[in-house]
């Protein structure tokens, strides 16, 4: 097939989080990408009129070289359709629902052609994020949103940030890195393929996550080959240095009976798990692992980080 | 004005509580003048020519059946795919009877795939599930035709198989299927995300005029056979107004299938809610200005609140399901508020598909705050499917003033299924309370929502009575109705929840001559037994219409 995969960013959040504006922005400054933008509703996009070239139905056409499309009744469809325009864009950009859980929508996309797994920008409302973790009906879907994004584009942020982010971050305290703008997010998804093109088992989406450490954290990403054995894993997990805050991912593991399956790897306030998952995953993510440490941990230069999986078997 | 037509029978049961039983009923110009014997009826015999017809002397008369909440345009795509399933279905070419097992189910698929005409670009056939029929992979299917393009559509509809020669035929890009978590290349499995890719590439074939066309003549005909004269399209404009409205107006035009259909828009006409939630109620307002004889409107809307019952996307609460998964929303809750409330301050009758506990609460919670800024009596609030509740729950709907259509199907077909693997024995043996309703005297009405539940009114009426699960034992005996209460949930109390109980539901001097005629009496027969009474015909406006097998 040869051409590289488009690369996709989903850009989701709550009713109200600010995902047409961040949107907005990137279309009238794209940075010179062309970028096609997959929306639910044309009547939210606000694009200044002289930047607008041709204006049909289900497509703007600007005359940055963006377009604009309305996903209509199928997003499988309109990603479709996006991939194969003639010239092929840079970069499509799909506006999620704001009751989607951009997890599965991320899924579903794995279904277009010739596009990327698409990484997902949760875009949150600060002033409204306390009062969404306390409503019974959107608390879990408000935090799922936040959990499953490779980065996160908070906005109008509130006197009590440091007490709400602390809320909307995993037990362990980790939140996704942040953002403040889609152009880094697209640029951050768009260079490693233009310029190192890096090949097919590159991972764009646990990639995402190193090219934009946050301050606190640094991540990395190690591989764990198919069939690497269960026991050996686990000592792994177990073994790595102290200052190894968490340790994430997928991995096609054999046990004692050389039987392969997936499991899910973690281990967090050193407690190890290798347990059997029936989770899906996409296949370009299994047998990858992140490991995160804070970046300050005292001994814990980043270039001594030597946390890889001894592939000779030892 | 014309003859006057006086029906008899073994017996009538009218569902009127003041006359329930009967045995001959005089009609004229689709109205029934009367019912009660040939005695009571002889002033208006007296009055004008009449014709007595016996030819349903030996059987028995009940109002025509209702079915308040079927989705048309899914049951067209479907039913011209070849139904193999593992519980029995009746269709206009025969009944369908179960098929269990993998072997028999291969052995079954390859008989219809040899019998088919081949005049569709694929074979479509639907019903498999890997409970029953085991693991069907796309080398079995490559073992039936390597040329002839086949796809098998599980029950759910979130999961298909396709043989080789559909997965060309389709154009499906391998590349895709390779690695597509939810696609399995080498068994040719699409399941879940990767089921969409597939159906997206089916769909140009199940739209497609003459497949669709075809669908709704069978459609007709199996809302002829359940029984029913009426029913609702509980969601007009899922894919499209306009065109849905258009295509079966004309199928109606054309086939003149002997019953209407009550025609209830789809409240949210976007995805969500972008502009004030005037625009959108004036938007849907416009569009009910029309209807006919056959297709009518009566100021009712559908929302949808939580997420499909069959594929556990109900929203779930505390202590949630076994495995963990969340439920989803299908309207994000303050926008499901704010829409429905302009139509409630007009004064619409507002219906919200509920599969969940929570979704439950968040509907309820809703319809307590319209009640404060807005006080309505006789609202018919109607919570649709009614999945899983609580009984404080149905105290407070109660309170409200709300009511139910239920999908009580659900429990025979999902409710051990569910025990087992979705949300533990207690909820699922609970699921569909209609005991409990009754108990709070919340009138009830029971649907099918065809395609999730076959289109017969008495084995929704069956499972209500008898809450027996796919093994035969009973879930939720306490739970169980009365045959009576289950008939009158496809007869009058469906009536009452459409808001059409004036003109339809029971038989009495002024309503609709609407009948239903079935081979044995509901009241009589071993109550395990009522989904077996045959439906003999049905009598829509005066007019006999015989069901012919």
């Amino acid at each position: 097939m040869g051409t590289a995969l488009i690369p996709c960013i989903l850009v989701s959040g709550y009713l109200g989080a600010g995902k047409t504006t961040l949107i907005n922005q990137f279309l009238s400054a794209p940075d010179g990408l062309r970028a096609v933008v997959l929306v639910n509703d044309f009547g939210k996009v606000n694009i200044d009129a002289h930047l607008i070239d041709n204006k049909s139905e289900n497509t703007i056409e600007l005359s940055n070289g963006c377009a604009c499309c309305s996903i209509g009744d199928s997003l499988l469809a309109a990603a479709q359709q996006a991939a194969s325009r003639i010239p092929r864009p840079a970069v499509i950009i799909v506006e999620a629902s704001g009751v989607a859980r951009p997890d599965r929508m991320a899924t579903l996309l794995l279904g277009a052609s010739g596009v990327a797994p698409a990484q997902i920008v949760t875009v949150v409302d600060m002033s409204q994020a306390r009062a969404a973790l306390e409503n019974k009906y959107i608390s879990e879907l408000f935090s799922h949103q936040i959990t499953v994004a490779q980065c996160l584009a908070p906005n109008r942020m509130c006197p009590d940030n440091a007490q709400v982010l602390k809320r909307l971050s995993a037990p362990d305290g980790i939140t996704p890195p942040h953002v403040t703008g889609l152009g880094q997010v697209v640029q951050g998804a768009v260079l490693p393929q233009t310029t190192a093109r890096r090949s097919q088992s590159a991972t764009p989406l646990v990639q995402m996550q190193s090219d934009l450490d946050s301050a606190q954290f640094v991540r990395k990403l190690v591989s764990v080959p198919d069939g690497a054995d269960i026991e050996q894993v686990h000592d792994w997990l177990a073994n790595m240095p102290q200052h190894i805050h968490r340790a994430k991912g997928f991995a096609q593991l054999s046990d004692q009976h050389g039987r392969m399956a997936l499991y899910t790897l973690s281990k967090s306030r050193n407690v190890v798990r290798v347990q059997p998952s029936t989770a899906n995953i996409p296949k370009d993510v299994v047998g990858q692992v992140v490991v995160i440490a804070p970046r300050a941990a005292p001994g814990a230069q980043l270039c001594d980080w030597d946390v890889s999986f001894g592939g000779d078997g030892g | 004005m014309s003859k006057i037509t006086v029906f008899t029978a073994k017996g009538i049961h009218t569902m009127e509580p003041t006359l329930p039983h009967a045995n001959a009923v005089a009609v004229r110009d689709g109205i029934i003048l009367e019912v009660g014997t040939l005695e009571t009826l002889r002033p208006w015999l007296d009055s004008a020519p009449y014709e007595i017809d016996n030819q349903f002397a030996d059987k028995y008369i009940l109002p025509g059946f209702i079915d308040p909440h079927l989705h048309p345009f899914i049951g067209a795509i479907l039913l011209p795919t070849t139904f193999i399933t593992a519980f029995e279905w009746n269709l206009p070419q025969g009944r369908v009877a179960p098929t269990r097992g993998c072997d028999a189910y291969l052995h079954r698929l390859s008989q219809v795939v040899d019998q088919d005409s081949g005049d569709k670009p694929v074979f479509v056939t639907w019903g498999y599930h890997p409970i029953w029929h085991g693991t069907v992979t796309r080398q079995d299917l490559n073992d039936i035709s390597l040329t002839r393009p086949i796809v098998v559509w599980h029950r759910s509809f979130h999961e298909v198989i396709l043989n080789d020669a559909a997965i060309d035929a389709l154009a499906i890009d391998r590349d895709v299927m390779a690695r597509h978590p939810q696609i399995d290349a080498a068994t040719g499995r699409f399941f879940e995300m990767g089921a969409m890719v597939a159906l997206e590439a089916l769909k140009p074939i199940l739209f497609a005029p003459d497949w669709f066309g075809q669908g709704l003549q069978q459609l007709h005909q199996i809302v002829h056979q359940g029984g029913h004269t009426t029913v609702a399209d509980m969601a007009w404009g899922m894919f499209d107004y306009e065109m849905e409205w258009s295509v079966t107006q004309n199928s109606f035009a054309t086939e003149q299938p002997p019953y209407r259909m009550m025609v209830v828009p789809r409240g949210l006409p976007d995805v969500e809610l972008s502009g004030s939630a005037q625009d959108a109620f004036d938007r849907v307002h416009a569009l009910t200005d029309r209807g006919n004889d056959h297709m009518f409107l009566n100021k009712r809307v559908k929302f949808f609140a939580d997420g499909a019952f069959f594929s556990q996307l109900m929203q779930m609460g505390a202590p949630g399901y076994i495995d963990g998964h969340h439920g989803e929303w299908m309207t994000a809750p303050e926008q499901l508020r704010d829409i429905m409330r302009p139509y409630w301050m007009a004064g619409y009758g507002i219906h919200v598909h509920c599969t969940g506990d929570l979704g439950l609460d968040l509907v309820l919670d809703i319809l307590a705050q319209l009640q404060d800024e807005k006080p309505r009596f006789d609202h018919r609030f109607t919570v649709e499917h009614f999945g899983v509740a609580t009984s404080e729950q149905v105290r407070r709907l109660a309170a409200l003033g709300g009511i139910v259509s239920a999908n009580v199907y659900y429990l025979h077909e999902l409710g051990e299924a569910y025990w087992q693997h979705s949300i533990g024995h207690e909820r699922a043996a609970h699921m569909g309370r209609l005991g409990t309703l009754k108990r709070y005297n919340v009138p009830f009405a029971l649907h099918s929502d065809f395609t999730m539940a076959p289109a017969q009114p008495l084995r929704s009426a069956w499972v209500a009575v008898n809450r027996v699960g796919e093994s035969g034992g009973v879930l939720g005996p306490n739970e169980r109705i009365s045959v009576d209460d289950a008939l009158r949930a496809i007869t009058i109390d469906a009536a009452y929840v459409l808001g059409q109980e004036d003109h339809i539901g029971t038989i009495r001097a002024g309503k609709r001559a609407d009948f239903t005629v079935l081979d044995q009496d509901p009241l009589a027969v071993d109550p395990m037994h009522l989904k077996d009474i045959g439906v003999h015909a049905t009598v829509f406006g005066g007019v006999a219409h015989l069901v012919t097998d």
